[in-house]
């Protein structure tokens, strides 16, 4: 099949087949999220939820691809990447240093927990086998994908030597690669014929393999060989989908990789929807020999917010320039973001008009705000400008209304509205303006970027959609920019698709759907007050960290369809929120979701909840008495 | 000619926007590179994409959609890849499964002793004595006989349902050698397998005329039941079966030749078999008599009626929605059959271009060639 003239379609690293495209494709800035150290400790945990880039990651740590940037290191489209690699450790100018083994943990292992009859033991050990057997496999190819060779020819003519003290029962070390390939291969198949085994299943299989994760320790310095060529010093072991193996393997797994000091790292590439809610909601500790990296959050914290936004801008930017058959070279020259136009700007004039005689009717009949209208009239600006300014002022007008204190009717000063305005007014203003005249507020780069929440996924399915007709213009012979209002209408259609998807795509979908409803519907009803009293907008909700056990023990449910939404970056999560000198759990909607909900894209507006409220949401109770109460209207669009 | 030039041809043939393209091309872009490219009677460089745009380009603004979205959501198009499946299925889920059943019945066992038959001697023994024969080109014999290649060999295949009596002689000697018969001519065929790779009508297969039936198999039967025929002295007539396995049939011709085989065999007293790998589902058939089938227009006010001959006329209707009223929106990826609407596969002139050419197997001789 044709490589796709839309590159933004190519989304998962299992799709790239070649490597020069992946490396081509893969966006030096991604390696941001890895620590320094992630090089050097035994374990480093990868989460996040799916599309974040782990897969991306790990794959970046073959050898072919390493070896491929490695040598073209010079070249322009891999320099900045090349260089990243070098400071982290993978290699040397003159040769890689780390020999990565993928393996995936999709396939049999979970099989095994199941085996019917069997002591958690023997299925452990079954388990551990077959790791030992796929690591030691993986190693051995990978060794020879790095020499170039054969694997067969490779074999033959490996030698290994592990560290001394390490043993394997039938092998006498030191060995060839064909021996050792034999052993490990003919454990595989001692567990695949224990699964397809349709009799009763021994307590003690006969595997002939360790009760460890000996594989670990075989591969230290020097202990690979083939021939003259120098081989890399240390193996890093990349275990990818680890979600889908069962708890206890997952334990069973850190346990044995930090057991002992094993000369070969580990890295796991690892879902949230795996983990219980207790860890997803609070997270796995750390240690001094583990390094956690929580994709999406390392991106939302505030010191990486400007690193996430050039990430993804160069991303979408480098997707583009590998286009065939197009002449788009850039995503972003291409975005259009300013309403200009005739069109435009007659209908901002009759906007104007619409906002003007509003703020004047109310000027008529209470004097308080004279000199602040004859001020706006004066002001001059284009339509646009002038549109904003009144809605602001109309915001404004609406909050000294509001107060409950005495100002004895007195026409208030202009100094006095400015103390009251502010930037965040202006904000709100553009977003109100937005909603009631129809206008397009989600568009441009910035805003693409934002839509994002910390995804790669989300962003490229995004970006794909924009990047489609920005081509279609192009193939048409048209000019290639997109317009504020197509731009606007692709991410409502894509926020649509996605609301609808949630029930079969996330666990616990329907209830997760019931909840977000009524959390965006409270979020919307309150951001659109005419007072705006939470500028720009609300756009999550939090509740007390001490809460946290209450939680657990007296809202199991909520627990698990909080955690299942963050498992799935349709809430994204900040634990430890220091505000009004507390501790809060806060949770953003995914921006997505906000414009499901018409909801400007900052973040900083939530409001605080208590636990019956939130369960409230989930069950569908809170939300008519909330609505009978506040008088507000539901935000859906 | 090159992608973006026949999308840019399509679009402005269609009158799209920009929006347009975006929605439209990424699903022609994977029908085309999937399987509509591969359609071997287009010209070298031709792509489905062009072709489109050509063909929609016969019709008025408004039509030009409604063609469009026929072709997008109705037409079937069955690849090489997907024909070659059917064949690794023709021997796995179809034949071999009835051998097995066979034998457990010859043993007396219930057929669900799956293994008990097919590992008893009596289970290779049929199997060898099966005599698989090409009905057309189309039967890819090559194919199925690697598919099959565990259980049959290359002696029991021939490539044409039309024997030459050497050929006889010399399957039947292959035959007594693998059963070690003595003598050579006790060694005979229990089961001959007639394969070919479509049927859309059934009817040039066994045919009525005037009372009379005629056709391919037919004349088969009667070529294998007749004395001197060199054939027929190289089968048990006393267990002899047939089977004819097609890889794709209509429900029409299933139905059709089910009807035939029940006559047949009464006739020439020889157990007859149909099987399909797949059979097309009756819902995708254009019924020319259909008031709902908005495409039903546009091939009313573009048939052109030299698309006649008198082989399709054989089939007793014109050819509107294709031989014998077959109404079949279908394409194979070596060549569409005439049972499909002639709009789609008949080129009049050079004015009128087709979305899938056809090359017909009958040429008629009365007509001025080259």
């Amino acid at each position: 099949m044709r490589e796709s003239r839309n590159p933004f379609r190519l989304r998962a690293a299992e799709q790239i087949e070649s490597d020069s495209t992946f490396a081509r494709l893969f966006e030096p800035g991604m390696l941001d999220a890895l620590p320094p150290q992630s090089l050097s400790v035994p374990l480093t945990v990868l989460q996040s939820a799916p599309g974040a880039g782990k897969s991306s990651l790990l794959r970046l740590f073959t050898p072919s691809v390493l070896e491929h940037v490695r040598q073209n290191g010079q070249r322009e489209e891999y320099k900045e990447l090349s260089a990243r690699l070098r400071a982290l450790g993978a290699f040397t100018p003159d040769a890689v240093q780390v020999l990565g083994a993928p393996i995936s943990c999709a396939q049999t292992f979970a099989n095994l927990d199941e085996l019917e009859g069997r002591g958690q033991t023997a299925s452990l050990r079954l388990f551990l086998a077959l790791l030992n057997a796929r690591i030691i496999l993986s190693v051995l190819r990978s060794a020879a994908s790095y020499c170039q060779t054969p694997l067969a020819t490779w074999l033959g003519r490996a030698r290994v030597a592990p560290p001394d003290g390490v043993e394997l029962p039938g092998v006498a070390f030191p060995c060839t690669g064909a021996e050792l390939h034999g052993w490990a291969s003919t454990l595989e198949g001692r567990v695949a014929a224990t699964l397809d085994h349709f009799g009763p299943i021994s307590q003690e299989p006969d595997l002939r393999s360790p009760d460890t994760l000996v594989a670990l320790s075989l591969f230290g310095d020097g202990a690979l060989a083939y021939e003259e060529l120098a081989l890399p010093k240390r193996v890093l072991v990349l275990l990818d989908d680890v979600q889908w193996l069962t708890e206890r393997q997952r334990e069973a797994l850190r346990t044995s990789t930090l057991r002992g000091r094993s000369p070969a790292m580990v890295w796991m590439a690892e879902r949230y929807e795996s983990l219980a809610p207790d860890e997803v909601l609070e997270g796995a500790r750390e240690g001094r020999d583990i390094v956690l990296v929580r994709l999406e959050n390392f991106w939302r914290q505030s010191a990486n917010k400007r690193k996430l936004e050039h990430f993804l801008r160069n991303l979408g930017n480098r997707r583009a320039r590998v286009a065939t058959d197009v002449e788009v070279h850039s995503l972003d020259d291409n975005l259009r973001d300013i309403l200009e136009g005739p069109k435009w700007t007659q209908l901002f004039e009759q906007a104007l008009r619409t906002v003007m005689d509003r703020v004047e009717l109310v000027g008529e009949k209470d004097s308080r705000f004279r000199d602040w209208i004859a001020e706006e009239n004066a002001n001059a600006g284009s339509a646009y400008e002038k549109l904003l300014n009144w809605r602001r002022l109309e915001i404004l007008v609406e909050r000294v209304r509001g107060r409950a204190q005495l100002d004895f009717g007195l026409v208030l000063d202009p100094s006095q509205r400015e103390e009251s305005d502010g930037s965040d007014i202006g904000a709100a203003a553009a977003l109100f303006v937005a909603r009631e005249f129809k206008l397009p507020y989600y568009f441009g780069s910035a805003t693409l970027t934002s839509l994002a929440s910390s995804n790669v996924e989300q962003y490229l399915a995004l970006a794909g959609d924009f990047f489609e007709e920005i081509v279609s213009a192009t193939l048409l012979g048209r000019a290639s920019h997109l317009v504020p209002l197509r731009q606007d209408r692709l991410v409502r259609d894509a926020a649509s698709a996605r609301w609808k998807e949630i029930p079969s795509r996330v666990n616990h979908g329907r209830a997760i759907k019931e909840f977000l409803q009524n959390a965006g519907s409270f979020a919307a009803g309150v951001t659109y007050r005419p007072t705006a009293p939470y500028t720009p907008g609300v756009t999550g909700f939090a509740y007390l960290m001490r809460d946290q056990d209450r939680l657990y023990k007296k809202y199991p449910e909520l627990a698990s369809i909080l955690a299942s939404a963050v498992a799935d970056n349709l809430l994204e999560m900040s634990p430890e929120y220091l505000c009004k000198g507390k501790a809060w759990m806060l949770y953003y909607f995914n921006r997505l979701l906000c414009v499901q909900f018409d909801l400007p894209l900052g973040y900083g507006g939530f409001r605080e909840q208590r636990l019956e409220t939130l369960d409230g949401w989930r069950t569908g109770r809170i939300h008519s008495v909330q609505r009978d109460l506040m008088g507000v209207t539901d935000g859906v669009s | 000619m090159r992608d973006a030039l026949a999308e840019r041809l399509l679009a402005t043939v269609m009158n799209w926007s920009a929006e347009d393209v975006a929605r439209e091309r990424p699903q022609l872009q994977a029908l085309a590179s999937f399987k509509y490219d591969e359609y071997q009677q287009y010209t070298p460089g031709e792509r489905f994409v062009e072709r489109l745009a050509r063909w929609l380009w016969r019709f008025s603004e408004d039509e030009r959609l409604i063609a469009y979205r026929f072709v997008l959501t109705q037409l079937v198009f069955i690849s090489s890849a997907e024909i070659q499946h059917f064949i690794g299925m023709a021997y796995r889920d179809r034949l071999r499964p009835l051998l097995v059943s066979e034998t457990a019945a010859s043993l007396g066992v219930p057929a669900w002793r799956l293994t008990l038959a097919a590992t008893h001697p009596g289970f290779r023994e049929r199997a060898r004595r099966c005599l698989l024969l090409g009905l057309s080109d189309g039967a890819r014999l090559d194919i199925f006989r690697r598919a099959a290649h565990e259980l049959l060999t290359t002696e029991q295949f021939f490539a044409s349902y039309e024997v030459p009596d050497k050929r006889c002689t010399s399957l039947q000697r292959k035959l007594a050698d693998d059963l070690k018969s003595e003598p050579k001519s006790s060694a005979l065929f229990h089961t001959i397998i007639l394969l070919d790779d479509f049927a859309g009508s059934g009817r040039s297969f066994v045919r009525v005329e005037k009372g009379e039936r005629d056709g391919k198999f037919v004349k088969f039967l009667a070529d294998l039941t007749s004395d001197s025929s060199a054939l027929s002295h190289i089968v048990d007539r006393e267990r002899l079966s047939v089977v004819v396995l097609y890889y794709v049939a209509s429900s029409a011709a299933i139905s059709y030749l089910e009807e035939q085989f029940a006559e047949l065999q009464a006739h020439y007293g020889i157990p007859l078999r149909l099987l399909a790998v797949h059979a097309l589902s009756p819902s995708i058939v254009i019924d020319r008599d259909s008031t709902e089938e908005p495409f039903l227009a546009i091939l009313r006010r573009y048939y052109d009626s030299t698309a006649e001959d008198r082989h399709t006329r054989s089939g007793g209707s014109d050819m509107l929605v294709g031989y014998a009223n077959g109404g079949l929106p279908l394409v194979l990826s070596h060549n569409t059959p005439n049972n499909a609407p002639s709009l789609l596969w008949y080129e009049g002139d050079a004015s009128a271009p087709s979305l899938f050419p056809r090359v017909t197997r009958h040429v008629d001789q009365t007509q001025g060639g080259i």
